[in-house]
């Protein structure tokens, strides 16, 4: 049978029209049993690796592991394998713990004497609170105030102290506005207030990832196995009574499989 | 002919069309279904990190109240009775004022961290109702409110002020006040005394709608205790109603017994209607005012200067306020304006699985 010209035409647009109608259902039925598949068949589970990640860290505030982590710069062995199901890991970075310690020129007595610590190497600029730890060694006059110096400019600091004798008072400093870092500055002067003696102990600049700690670099952790994060806050104190607050830690975990 | 095969063509592209839409639908479902999936997978994790956020920032946030205030003010609920236990100290402003100072860093902090928790008040440790302070020297105060009557508040305001406010508090909703001044070796307690010019008591003995009000003394000397009821002072309009006034005396202040200050006890009617609650009146607590001229919580008081309300040592003052009526028919207890705001969390999601950062 010779089909015409324009029978012969409307069969290969209809093969068209039906070829095009077929790969167009097929490419949506494809993307949708996929997305419906992955996300409710993985993520769903990850979620729980989360929460219970978020369980951990709670425990490990409770415990006083954070508390522990602090003083000593590094966290502990944490067997965080106990609490996860097999097959995954996990990682804590405990912000603004470690610190600058001062190794000269430590000692402000009277006078106006800026103490320069040379051995900054902030990760990044920008508008950071500083913080002091200094001892206070004469009998107190009037309110002991420390100030942080940059660039000609000083910045006021408010106190916390813990007192342990008429010429032993520890006192943490914070600034009470941020200071703006210039990126790549490496020097900072703590300033006295004149009328105090001071031996500046350690100095921090918050917020800047060059004073947090981890259990795991990043490197260590594999981006195609990476399941999630999650964070909490964490007052932290100079003493085992938990009397002297020092401040506001970021405590951040992070989740992959291994 | 030509017609029928016309009309099967039809037929078959109406089929065709008809079983394309069907699957096309079905597709559909099967889309919206995967992103609902989706939707609740991330509502269930920024449901997550904002319980966790609220509850370490809430943590931290008691810690330092706890290190720096030293058990400033409790208030705690049991049956029908609140219990309040607060101290009063020259120090107390300082170490709010340090609370605040803290805080502020904190806030500042988060700000340049992305903003997502915002200090958008601080009603612990916020701007007093009662006593204004004016735009450049706001006073400092501490308001708790019940859970299901918001009405009523409970305010705690700091040296040099050193007052508790009880707002809403009146003799439909309040059956009893115990009142208890706790002293050690300095500012001595004298009578309770029931200021002139009339607290109403007329219906206390016939519909017993009233307030007691008992007052005792904790310290070094022999307990001094005393019972006084009012009834409903809602016509009593005037800014400031003296009530009762309980005499503390010390030799630092001069002549002891003579040279008195006072613990004073007027009903407040607040000028501004407060921003928050409906109720501007209630009863207010004071110490130690220095009582001259009768300007108990006056003009002499408003105008503080330095040393004049100075108190010679830490003392506290415990009550115990009974309630009834309407209050109790639901489960009670305090709350306070959120301190801060956690802001819906930012979510990244990959094309594979769902992967949370923050």
């Amino acid at each position: 049978m010779i089909l015409s010209p324009i029978k012969r035409k409307k069969g290969i647009i209809f093969a068209l029209d039906g070829a095009i109608a077929a790969t167009i259902i097929l490419i949506m039925l494809v993307n949708t049993t996929y997305y419906f598949t992955s996300t409710s068949r993985e993520s769903l589970s990850q979620t729980q690796v989360i929460k219970r990640g978020y369980d951990v860290i709670s425990m490990f505030d409770e415990s006083g592991q954070l508390d522990d982590a602090l003083r000593n710069e590094k966290f502990a062995d944490l067997n965080v394998y106990d609490f996860l199901p097999s097959g995954y890991n996990m990682s804590i970075d405990f912000h603004d713990g470690l610190r600058t310690d001062c190794t000269s020129s430590c000692s402000l007595s009277s006078g106006r004497i800026k103490t320069p610590l040379n051995t900054l190497s902030l990760t990044r600029g920008g508008n950071l609170h500083v913080q002091v730890n200094a001892k206070i060694t004469n009998a107190p006059s009037g309110i002991p105030a420390l100030g942080i110096g940059l660039n000609t400019v000083q910045y006021a600091m408010t106190s916390i102290c813990a007192s342990k004798g008429i010429n032993d008072m520890d006192c943490t400093y914070t600034t009470t506005g941020p200071v703006p870092f210039p990126t790549g500055i490496t020097n900072l002067n703590v300033v006295s207030d004149g009328s105090n003696n001071f031996e500046v102990h350690w100095l921090k600049v918050l917020d800047d990832p060059s004073y947090t700690f981890s259990t795991r670099t990043e490197a260590e952790i594999p981006d195609d196995q990476f399941i999630g994060s999650g964070e909490r806050w964490y007052a932290g104190f100079d003493d085992d009574t938990r009397e002297y607050f020092e401040g506001m830690h970021k405590v951040r975990f992070r989740i992959w499989l291994q | 002919m030509a017609s029928m095969k016309s009309k099967k063509g039809i037929l078959l592209t109406l089929g065709l069309v008809f079983v394309s839409l069907t699957v096309l639908s079905f597709a559909g479902v099967i889309l919206n279904n995967s992103e609902t999936s989706e939707n609740r997978i991330k509502e269930f994790i920024e449901t997550e990190r904002m319980y966790n956020l609220d509850k370490s920032i809430s943590k931290s946030i008691s810690r330092l109240n706890d290190a720096l205030g030293r058990d400033v003010f409790n208030a705690s609920w049991k049956n029908n009775t609140i219990s309040i236990d607060a101290l009063f100290s020259n120090e107390s402003l300082k170490e709010q004022n340090e609370i605040r100072r803290q805080l502020n860093i904190f806030n500042s902090r988060l700000k340049e961290s992305g903003g997502y928790i915002n200090f958008t008040n601080f009603p612990i440790f916020g701007e007093s109702d009662v006593i204004s302070g004016g735009n450049s020297n706001p006073v400092t105060s501490s308001r708790f409110y019940l859970k299901n009557s918001p009405n009523m508040y409970i305010e705690y305001v700091a040296h040099p002020y050193n007052m508790i406010y009880l707002n809403g508090f009146n003799n439909t909703n309040t059956e009893r006040i115990n009142f208890t001044y706790v002293y050690g070796n300095h500012m001595f307690p004298f009578a309770v005394e029931e200021l002139s010019g009339g607290i109403p008591t007329v219906n206390c003995g016939t519909s017993g709608e009233c307030v007691e009000i008992y007052f005792e003394t904790r310290g070094n000397a022999p307990s001094i205790s005393s019972l006084f009821e009012f009834d409903n002072m809602g016509s009593y309009t005037a800014s400031n109603t003296k009530m009762y006034r309980q005499h503390v005396s010390d030799s630092s202040w001069g002549t002891y017994g003579v040279d008195n200050r006072t613990i004073a006890f007027n009903w407040l009617v607040l000028a501004a209607s407060p921003t928050n609650e409906k109720t501007t009146k209630g009863l207010a607590i004071v110490l130690p005012e220095k009582d001259q001229a009768g300007t108990f919580f006056g003009s002499t008081y408003y105008g503080y200067a330095e040393g004049t309300n100075s108190l010679l040592a830490e003392t506290r003052i415990e009550l115990e306020i009974t309630l009834r009526g309407d209050v109790l028919k639901h489960r009670e207890g305090f709350m306070s304006p959120p301190v801060y705001d956690i802001v819906f969390p930012h979510l990244e999601t990959s094309a594979n699985d769902l992967k949370v950062y923050f």
